[in-house]
């Protein structure tokens, strides 16, 4: 609180400062009474001294509250409302936090009509959702008479499909939940079988700390204009607020190799590379594809092959998931036997293409496109010709926003008249970690769950550091153990998918660092750790410890 | 002592009243009353005032004043008193705490008669639901005052 509110949160040495003070004055108005001990002593001015020390630190915290380096210093300034109005002088202003919202999936047995109520909700891993409008799947689009009315789809088993908008109960990235996680209605539904995310859930965010809000104050009073590097964070911050970390890569720097296209390997300048993170966690991004059969194999079975343009999935990683459109997660994939990245320079209308010769410059921008060949080991080819088409469903892992962030960025009135600006997911290194908890018989253990979204958040918010600590994930997961409970080591594995689609390995129980591969644009200014909660193993072990 | 050796005494508010030079009165805690507004006091009168300011004080009471008070009125409001003989151990105990206090906070330079020298309980009487102590306080320049404090206890 900005006030005190106990007098006994006083500091003792200022109390006697100020009762030796008042002691005084009040001794050189009236030398006859004595103030030394006694009563006027202990029931004036003692009391006296608590109230005219309360009320100089009341004044002393408004004093130090408009000071951000002050407020950093003492956590009981760190008020938000004392933050927020400070920081409205830096034209800052708080990003509140904000639910997530995603489509699920709901299966039932037979096509009936199905209700699903407003505030219907459904729980996966502790985390609620709920349903902001009533939802009625009918039997035929002919029945649908509102904007919330859904058709039953067959799934091509027996089962059939309908969707409906699900919002997070509570705000936060806790709500973030992947696609094809498992939802737990906790009403009954007509006929269920199963329900789950039909992609990843987006838009949940924390509201923003007073740490983070002070990283941004540089931000705030800059001028937003494509000029220097805090100018440009807070151009591109304030029109894309979900940008959480972005590195921008220019003239000098060796990554920079779009600024060497001249005949001379020196660089020119004029050109920059703006290395972004709009996500936690990249986001699955699932549609449809018709992919053309160009191949019949030898084992009946054959090869398909399809395109990504660059506006499918504008600066997507990787494919994660190719199947059938009926086929549910447990499927699983095709193997894809090929994919074959290349650039898309075709002029959008009001935008500035940026300067691109190789592959690797576009990879991870808006103009990369990929053409992808996998093998379909469910449809038999026999009765098939190649060029016979077919539909799949298709999975990718993307950053939101790239191609927006391009446009803006390219576009006349804001992009710098000297050059141009070429916008790029942040190289990730997906990482992944493994650790045993051991505790003595009876111990209680965490809930592992926790600990994985806490590693997660720590590490997705760790920027562009280049170096990921075990031991600052050691403390991380301490947060969470009681008594005799004690961590491993962590097996902390690296995967960085360079631009030239090569992966890097790496592997540490200590460190994992980002190599300085300049040549590859893969180094600790262009490369981000992303850690997904599935993707941490936690394991519990029992030890002995004898009693002494 | 003569009236005339109290001038250019530095002097305290009597929040303990009706103290006669001689004769058995009971003392009334009062800042004012219908009479008067409020009397002022010094000499040995002020010095039984601080020391039954000390006894009457739980020590730990005063947050910024740790040091200050004495456990008897926390012996006296848990129950710990059931006989005389609790009550004089638990003002011996007091007596070291008091003692030092107001000795600490008191200087050579002050008047002798407002120095604290020594205290003894002279009485206890336990009657129902309450204790009235007969106390006799005495000043460096050897001038003695015996006050009476009731006090409400559980017994």
């Amino acid at each position: 609180m900005l006030t005190v509110q106990n007098l006994a949160e006083l500091d003792t040495a200022k109390v006697t400062q100020t009762v030796e003070m008042i002691s005084s004055l009040l001794q050189e108005d009236n030398p006859t009474i004595d103030l030394k001990r006694g009563v006027l002593h202990d029931l004036l001015l003692y009391y006296s001294g608590i109230l005219a020390t309360a009320t100089q630190e009341n004044i002393d915290r408004v004093r130090r509250s408009s000071s951000m380096l002050a407020i950093s210093e003492d956590p009981t300034l760190a008020v938000d409302d004392v933050v927020d109005r400070v920081l409205s002088n830096y034209r800052i202003t708080r990003k509140t936090g904000a639910a997530a919202t995603g489509t699920a999936t709901i299966v039932v047995s037979a096509k009936e009509t199905v209700a699903v109520p407003v505030g219907a909700v459904f729980t996966t891993n502790g985390v609620s959702f709920k349903t902001l409008v009533p939802y009625t799947a009918v039997t035929s689009s002919a029945n649908a008479t509102s904007s919330s009315d859904r058709v039953l789809t067959a799934r091509g088993d027996g089962t059939y499909f309908f969707t409906i908008d699900l919002t997070a109960v509570d705000v936060g990235t806790s709500g973030l939940i992947k696609k094809d996680t498992l939802l737990v209605p906790s009403l009954s539904i007509l006929n269920f079988v199963k329900s789950y995310a039909a992609s990843d859930f987006v838009d949940g965010t924390d509201t923003e700390t007073n740490a983070q809000l002070v990283t941004r104050m540089n931000e705030g009073i800059a001028a937003k204009t494509l000029s220097n590097r805090v100018n440009m964070s807070a151009t591109i911050k304030e029109s894309f607020p979900t940008v959480t970390d972005l590195s921008i890569i220019g003239y000098g720097d060796e990554e920079m190799l779009r600024d060497q296209h001249s005949l001379f390997p020196v660089s020119g300048g004029g050109r920059v590379d703006v290395y972004v993170r709009t996500q936690q966690y990249p986001q699955l991004i699932g549609f449809t594809k018709t992919a053309i059969l160009v191949e019949k194999t030898s084992d009946g079975f054959g090869v398909w092959q399809f395109s990504l343009t660059r506006d499918d999935a504008p600066g997507f990683y990787d494919i994660t998931e190719i199947r059938p459109i009926d086929a549910d997660d447990a499927f699983g994939s095709f193997a894809i036997t090929s994919e074959i990245r290349s650039t898309n320079v075709a002029n959008i209308a009001g935008e500035l293409t940026p300067d691109l010769v190789t592959l690797a410059e576009s990879t991870y921008s808006r103009y990369q496109t990929a053409m992808v060949r996998f093998k379909d080991t469910e449809t038999s080819t026999a009765t098939l010709t190649v060029g016979d088409e077919k539909t799949y469903s298709v999975s990718v892992r993307a950053m939101e926003d790239i191609a927006a962030i391009q446009t803006s960025l390219g576009s006349r009135n804001v992009r710098n008249y000297a050059g141009d600006v070429l916008v790029k997911a942040a190289i990730p290194c997906f990482v992944s970690l493994g650790f045993t908890i051991q505790g003595k018989p009876g111990e209680n253990l965490p809930d592992a769950n926790s600990i994985k979204i806490a590693l997660a958040k720590y590490v997705n918010a760790l920027g562009f550091c280049g170096r990921l600590h075990a031991s600052a994930l050691s403390d991380v997961i301490h947060n969470y153990l009681s008594g005799k409970v004690a961590l491993s080591s962590i097996d902390m594995l690296g995967q960085i998918r360079r631009p030239d689609g090569t992966v890097k390995q790496l592997r540490s129980t200590e460190v994992l660092v980002i190599p300085n591969e300049a040549s590859n644009m893969v180094t600790a200014r262009t490369t981000i750790f992303m850690l997904d909660p599935s993707n941490i193993a936690i394991s519990a072990q029992t030890v002995n410890i004898p009693e002494i | 002592m003569d009236i005339t050796q109290y001038i250019g005494r530095t002097v305290d508010v009597l929040a303990y009243r009706n103290g006669m030079p001689s004769g058995e009165v009971q003392l009334t805690a009062d800042l004012a009353d219908e009479l008067d507004s409020g009397q002022i006091g010094t000499g040995i009168q002020k010095l039984a005032q601080r020391f039954l300011l000390e006894l009457l004080t739980e020590k730990g009471s005063m947050i910024y004043l740790p040091t200050r008070g004495c456990d008897f009125m926390r012996q006296a409001r848990l129950g710990s008193w059931q006989t005389v003989m609790d009550i004089m151990s638990s003002f011996s105990a007091s007596l070291v705490d008091i003692k030092e206090n107001l000795i600490t906070e008191q200087s050579s330079s002050d008047p002798t008669d407002e120095q604290f020298s020594d205290a003894e309980l002279v009485n206890v009487t336990l009657n129902a639901g309450s204790a009235t102590i007969y106390v006799r306080v005495v000043s460096a320049a050897g001038t003695a005052r015996t006050f009476i404090t009731p006090i409400t206890v559980t017994l």
